[in-house]
């Protein structure tokens, strides 16, 4: 099930809300009840948890039935490691987390990769069978919040969790089970035993899924329309045009689509009282490569900081080493694809160079941009084919090796139908609605009473089209997988 | 959106009551939207798409959900977002929303010209609306342009249509023309090497019927003639592929040249602009030339009825996606002979959801020509009102003349032109006939053997090798298994029914059997790979 599902938004979600709310109300009651020394206030959102983790399993079992079962494995090994690991400062401390770990990159490593290696492994010679396996959904995700896990319960970051359910309903959580952000445990487990949605989460919570809604059906999806009219097909002789625009289209896309979901995700925990971590920072404001990973998949990023660059000695030694490993992991993590892991050691090297160079150097800021968006432009191209003889053709076209062809028709087209939504979107990747709500929220602070109630008034104006727009777009259409869900 | 998370904020007056009216409002909108699509009943068929909908998957076998699961979840998904209660309105409001994104700064001048009235009566140059407006039902129209055919145009470069705008729609179709003038047409893939099936189809029938003339009509698309330069890549030419046919014909089959008639045309309305078929006009004219191919009598339209359905909005609307289809209605003439007694005797086929035939009616007598109100989207269904029945007609011209006409749904507009030049016009659809072809046509003393295909069912061998099938299959209906019967929908157990209260039903199969440039790809493929069921669906 994808967020952008109608089945979701008009039969899952008004159903766990429904059941959320009633066992809010029963949770409530038990609280009430009970005397002070009753075990029950120590779970005093047990059964809007239980409504969760139901919610969450059926949500992941509606696309995955069988891997579900993956899944629910994986959370028992986790957490029998993390409560056998816990303050253990010696070699049997240790030997747990590297079982969990293992155990966690093997499940990985079969359902993502073994076709991949095989493939590499045949290919060299070796006479092996192609397992077939189908990437069970939202597998990098949730294996990597495992991870997060071993290593915050080892390094004592966090308490071990000693309810299985609990852990579950952590790894499981259905708003950012299949695509992130990559939420540390850290940062829920209080939440997770005690949690408090006020009024202005919920309606932060609603305000922000909705926007996360229309970045995705309104921009990503009409872009990904764009960007397969233009990049697929035949490359041979494809135009320059066509090549700039598709990828610009798909530049575009990707990040609605993505950050659309991770604002979906956000805004769900959010009125249900979670606050996960921000996923995105105006990515195509940025200024350096550098730079664009501290906005871009933010969650991923810091993953790798905590987890990898900085264990392995961070920029105290051998740092090239470290940078190279990250970006190929990075390139990696994305998925079991040669491309992918060229696009990863392409911005490996480009972050390692720029560090040398210009990030020294006093470059006026406008050349800076110019310099990022074409970085990011050639890097979603790799990103984009996963075929090379598409992206070598691909390139040919991008760097007008072809004949030129001024602005064919099908490329006009595209610009011309979706003029507005180019505009919209463009502007949309600045920091325009960062400003505009300062400015809101200077007026709630200042004009008590009628400025909150502006505010929230328009919001509603702007949730009530955006839904309405978005719920006719998303009536025939086709395509509707988010990119990230692939991962 | 990022990093708003405001935590140091102080406590600010009428947050929480704003916020829970947010809520309150949004609540309800969500409510109102919910109830709709959860509790209001759902749709079945669309319209605007022309099909029929997703079914809610089959329950009863629970072994088959148990052992794929995710194809349930996954179908019961399908079901819910394929059947929206108000789907159609809510595709015409999503067509709205990507017609308000259109940009377009150019001026309004820059249109494409199609009206012949503009530029041929070159004494009165009058507005297309007004001039169409003092036009009544059922009037004698008097056209000078049919007799008029020595129209010097040379070739099929138009440098009479204006280079103006064009762009591509979803499905393999170009718009072309602004405001009134829109105009949609569909993108041809095909080469001059396809129609290997058609050449071979009709040679056979030379063969296999010594002494009755055989004819091949290809009708060309719209695009053909009012395609801009500029949209040229956007679709082959199909005159090489018309013509390739031609040469390749045995002596015996004699070519009707459509093409050329219809260049000598172009400038009338002989095309709808919002439909994939032609026009009655374009009809009007293919039926001249076989007439003249044919020696016989033929009667220029002062022998006709003119009718009109306004504002027809033809099925181009659903394919191309594009409202600037939808907001140029325009009017749906056809001609009805008045100079002549027709006696319609139709039998009718019902159909599984396979297409394939399960019943098929007793021979009754109905009108030939079905009577539409202005507005209708399937107005075309005009000519005998369904593909799926076979017809006979039989006419007070005199001699021994008989026409059987094996057609798609472009050949539904010819015959009733010709029912001034044979005695009896019988017309068959390629896909749905229960008779033995060869039986057929001695038993009906027939002498003319017309197959007039569009340009995409000539190309594919499919739509060919389900006629050759009738000269060798038996009479009734082939055997259906049980599971394609039980498969059946209801509306299709009805639509033969419907058909006898002469409702004119859905043109589904017509649509289908159109194929668009990808699909003809397509069909290249499977040609060989011997499906010829594919073509169809």
């Amino acid at each position: 099930m994808v967020f952008s599902d109608l089945f979701f938004i008009f039969c899952f979600i008004p159903l766990f809300g429904l059941l959320y709310i009633l066992f809010g109300g029963i949770d409530k009651l038990r609280i009430k009840h009970a005397d002070n020394r009753s075990r029950r206030l120590k779970r005093p959102m047990l059964y809007r948890n239980i409504i969760l983790t139901i919610f969450s399993i059926l949500f992941y079992a509606w696309g995955e039935p069988i891997y579900v079962f993956l899944m629910l494995a994986v959370v028992l090994v986790n957490y029998f490691c993390g409560i056998l690991l816990y303050k253990k400062h010696n070699a049997i401390g240790k030997a747990w987390l590297i079982i969990g770990v293992v155990a966690d990159l093997a499940a990985l490593g079969s359902f993502k990769y073994l076709g991949f290696f095989s493939g590499i492994a045949r290919s060299i010679g070796f006479d092996l069978p192609d397992p077939q396996i189908a990437l069970p959904i939202g597998i990098s995700f949730y294996i990597f919040q495992s991870i997060s896990y071993l290593v915050d319960v080892y390094r004592e970051d966090s308490k071990p969790q000693r309810n299985y359910f609990d852990l579950l309903l952590y790894i499981s959580m259905f708003p950012q089970l299949i695509a992130g952000p990559i939420v540390r445990y850290g940062t829920v487990a209080e939440e997770i035993g005690k949690r408090k949605a006020t009024a202005d989460d919920v309606a932060d919570g609603v305000y922000r899924f909705i926007i996360g809604l229309g970045k995705k059906v309104i921009i990503a999806n009409i872009m990904g329309e764009i960007a397969t009219a233009l990049l697929g097909g035949n490359l041979e002789n494809m135009s320059a045009a066509a090549a700039w625009i598709g990828i610009l289209a798909f530049s575009i896309q990707i990040y609605f689509d993505f950050s659309g979901y991770s604002d979906m995700a956000i805004g769900i925990g959010r009125c249900v009282g979670f606050h996960f971590p921000e996923n995105f920072n105006h990515p195509y404001t940025c200024t350096s490569m550098t730079d664009f990973w501290r906005r871009w998949h933010m969650s991923l990023g810091s993953f790798f900081r905590d987890y990898v660059y900085i264990p392995m000695g961070g920029n105290r030694r051998h740092q090239a080493l470290n940078i190279m490993t990250v970006w190929f992991l990075t390139g990696m993590w994305h998925g079991a694809s040669w491309n992918f892991i060229i696009w990863g050691v392409y911005f490996g090297l480009i972050i390692m160079v720029e560090k040398y160079t210009l990030l020294r150097w006093n470059v006026p800021k406008i050349g800076l941009y110019v310099y990022s968006i074409f970085l990011i432009l050639v890097g979603w191209g790799i990103f984009y084919y996963d075929d090379f003889g598409k992206m070598t053709l691909f390139f040919k076209a991008f760097f007008g090796q072809n004949e030129p062809q001024g602005l064919p028709m099908h490329v006009e087209t595209v610009i011309i139908d979706n003029l507005w939504l180019w505009v919209a979107a463009i502007i949309l990747c600045l920091p325009v609605r960062k400003h505009v709500e300062k400015y809101g929220h200077k007026m709630s602070v200042h004009i008590p009473y009628a400025g909150n109630y502006t505010v929230q008034f328009c919001h509603a104006i702007i949730s009530i089209t955006i839904l309405i727009c978005s719920v006719a777009l998303l009536v025939g259409a086709t395509n509707n997988a988010f990119i990230y869900t692939r991962f | 959106m990022e990093n708003q998370t405001n935590k140091d904020i102080p406590e600010i007056k009428g947050k929480h009551g704003a916020s829970v009216m947010y809520i309150v409002i949004m609540v309800m909108s969500f409510a109102i939207l919910t109830g709709v699509f959860l509790f209001l009943p759902r749709t079945k068929y669309s319209e605007l798409e022309k099909r029929d909908l997703a079914d809610f998957p089959d329950v009863s076998d629970l072994e088959k959900i148990k052992k794929n699961p995710g194809k349930f979840t996954a179908d019961v998904s399908t079901w819910f977002s394929d059947t929206e209660p108000f789907r159609d309105e809510f595709m015409t409001m999503s067509m709205k929303i990507r017609g308000a994104m259109k940009g377009d700064f150019r001026s309004d001048e820059e249109t494409v010209s199609f009206r012949p009235a503009d530029t041929a009566n070159t004494s009165s140059v009058t507005d297309n609306n007004s001039s169409e407006k003092g036009n009544q039902d059922s009037e004698n129209v008097k056209d000078n342009s049919v007799e008029d055919s020595q129209t010097d145009i040379d070739d099929e470069n138009d440098d009479d249509i204006e280079d103006g705008k064009a762009k591509l729609g979803s499905s393999g179709t170009i718009i072309i023309g602004k405001g009134d003038n829109v105009r949609a047409l569909m993108a041809f893939g095909g080469t001059s090497k396809g129609g290997g099936g058609y050449v071979d189809l009709l040679n056979t029938l030379a063969e296999d019927f010594p002494g009755k003339n055989v004819y091949a009509m290809v009708a060309p698309l719209a695009t053909e003639y009012y395609l801009p330069a500029k949209a040229a890549k956007a679709s082959n030419p199909q005159k090489p592929f018309i013509y390739s046919i031609r040469d390749r014909l045995s002596p015996k089959v004699k070519f009707v040249d459509i093409y050329d008639e219809l260049l000598k045309h172009k400038k009338e309305d002989i095309y709808l602009r919002t439909d994939h078929h032609w026009a009655a006009l374009g009809g009007y004219y293919a039926a001249k030339r076989l007439a003249e191919t044919a020696g016989v009598p033929f009667r220029s339209l002062d022998a006709y009825d003119r009718h009109v359905v306004k504002n027809f909005v033809g099925s181009m609307y659903g394919y191309s996606k594009d409202i600037s289809v939808k907001n140029a209605p325009e009017d749906f003439v056809y001609y009805v002979p008045n100079q002549v007694d027709f006696d319609s005797e139709f039998v009718t086929y019902s159909l599984n959801k396979n297409f394939k035939i399960i019943r098929e009616s007793k021979p009754y007598k109905s009108t030939y020509f079905k009577k539409f109100k202005d507005g209708t989207g399937n107005a075309y269904l005009t000519f005998i009102g369904t593909d799926q029945a076979y017809v006979k007609v039989k006419t007070s011209t005199p001699g021994k003349r008989k026409l059987l006409i094996i057609k798609d749904s472009y050949g539904n507009a010819v015959p009733s032109n010709l029912f001034y030049s044979f005695n009896e016009v019988h017309v068959v659809d390629f896909r749905y006939f229960t008779h033995n072809l060869k039986e057929y046509v001695a038993k009906n003393g027939i002498t003319d053997i017309a197959v007039c295909f569009n340009v995409f069912n000539a190309y594919s061998s499919g739509s060919a090798s389900k006629v050759k099938k009738m000269l060798t299959q038996k009479d009734g209906i082939p055997v259906v298994s049980e599971s394609e019967k039980s498969s059946s929908s209801k509306k299709n157990q009805t639509s033969g029914t419907e058909i006898k209260n002469t409702e004119p039903t859905v043109d589904e199969s017509a649509v289908r059997s159109e194929t668009t440039t990808q699909e003809i790809e397509k069909t290249e493929k499977q040609e060989e790979a011997s499906q010829p069921e594919k073509s169809e669906e």
